[in-house]
């Protein structure tokens, strides 16, 4: 609904800038013509008062040289009311270009905000129902340790989905305000990885992981986001990777290069998405159908941290399907 | 309740742990419940089956849930349809229950 509302007034706003745009070319090349005219006009002037002044016939010298300096004046005039038109009309042209363009980038920011808005109220309303659900049930009947214990892993699953957004929200915005603090220091990133998978294994003991893992893989940067770098990169192979598929992580070093990638048996990205994907707030299809929840944040986040680790990320496509998530640290 | 009596609901979510709690919580007070966790999946359990209830989630893989109970309502089933969402809703399903009346 608010994107329809967005759409309407994108319209509305580029017809009214094509309407203004158009008047104000017309005004300009209607007083053009008429700055024309006015120099013609002035020229036939001239000439009659020449002619009445000057007799050709007497001192043709002296008429003809006056009769050139009309010309002459006649002249200059019309290439310096051209030469105006035409910087002008580029002004105008660049101008309005420059404005048509930060408009559209303007709604279409505003629209994914929308976006992000409706999908972080779900993905935060979600947890807390799911949560409440649980522990009323707890407290309402009397179940067996079984059940009892499955409810509370799904409780502190929950939970932990709500810590990953909320990190993900305050340090994407801690990033662009200039707010972080951030440290450069040594670090493993092969522990980092296993720790990072392990808690993941516990958390989503169904799920198959496979962990190929260079051992004693050093790289520069911040712990907390090099952290959520890869939790992201996790959670979103999760999300789109089917639950009999295997998600295989894998740390390697090549050509000077430190390779993470995470590789997923999902339905993969689609070539025309596969920049766009890292866009904040963007995210693939209708926000009523997706297969899958999520912010448009945490793909977003990842690029940022591997940008501030002088890091490369990139999406391809995995064999027979699904994606490969890669992030190449540069030593 | 006794098996026959027992009130049949189709729960049709697909965010897996708010299934999982929603339909523990409906067994407990002694529903009998059937899971869908998709649109078309929720539509072909209509077709087989006939429910007294149908709990049905708005934002939903391969069709939203709006659709689908358009679709239910356009084949003359009148069960009873519980929307579950967290977003405002206003227009369309509200429009769509509006023109049914």
């Amino acid at each position: 609904m608010a994107e329809d509302t967005t759409r309407k007034k994108l319209r509305r706003a580029t017809i009214t800038f094509w309407l203004l745009l158009t008047y104000v070319v017309a005004a300009y090349v209607w007083w053009f013509i008429s700055l024309e005219q006015q120099n013609e006009e002035m020229r036939g002037y001239k000439e009659l008062q020449l002619q009445s002044e000057v007799d050709s016939s007497i001192s043709p010298e002296l008429y003809s040289t006056r009769y050139e300096t009309i010309e002459k004046d006649y002249r200059r005039n019309q290439t310096k009311f051209a030469g105006e038109a035409v910087v002008f009309l580029a002004l105008i042209f660049v101008g309005a270009a420059i404005l048509y363009r930060s408009v559209r980038r303007q709604f279409r920011l505003q629209q994914q905000q929308q976006n992000f808005m409706m999908a972080v109220t779900h993905e935060l309303k979600t947890p807390i129902a799911v949560a409440r659900i649980n522990l009323e049930t707890l407290q309402k009947h009397n179940l067996d340790p079984e059940k009892q214990k499955k409810l509370i892993r799904l409780t502190l699953e929950e939970t932990t989905r709500l810590n990953t957004l909320t990190n993900n929200i305050l340090v994407s915005s801690q990033l662009e305000g200039g707010g972080y603090h951030f440290t450069n220091e040594e670090i493993e990133l092969s522990d980092l990885l296993e720790d990072v998978l392990q808690d993941f294994i516990k958390r989503f003991p169904d799920r198959q992981f496979i962990l190929d893992v260079e051992p004693e893989v050093d790289v520069k940067g911040d712990p907390l986001l090099l952290q959520i770098l890869v939790n992201n990169l996790v959670e979103n192979a999760i999300k789109y990777s089917p639950r009999d598929k295997p998600i295989i992580a894998r740390l390697y070093r090549q050509d000077g290069l430190v390779k993470l990638e995470l590789c997923d048996e999902g339905p993969g990205v689609p070539d025309e998405e596969k920049i766009r994907i890292f866009d904040k707030f963007y995210r693939i299809g209708n926000e009523n159908t997706r297969k899958s929840q999520g912010t448009g944040l945490g793909l977003y986040l990842c690029s940022k941290i591997a940008r501030d680790h002088n890091a490369d990320i990139s999406v391809t496509n995995n064999h027979p399907h699904g994606s490969i998530f890669a992030v190449s640290f540069h030593q | 309740m006794s098996e026959e009596t027992k009130i049949s609901i189709l729960l049709v979510e697909d965010e897996e742990n708010l299934h999982e709690a929603l339909k523990l919580n409906l067994e407990l007070e002694g529903y009998e419940v059937t899971s869908a966790f998709d649109g078309v999946a929720a539509l072909d359990a209509v077709k087989d089956e006939y429910f007294d209830l149908i709990i049905l989630d708005v934002m939903l893989p391969e069709m939203d849930g709006i659709s689908v109970a358009e679709t239910i309502r356009l084949s003359n089933n009148d069960v009873p349809i519980l929307i579950l969402s967290a977003k405002k809703l206003k227009c369309r399903p509200c429009a769509w229950f509006e023109k049914r009346r």
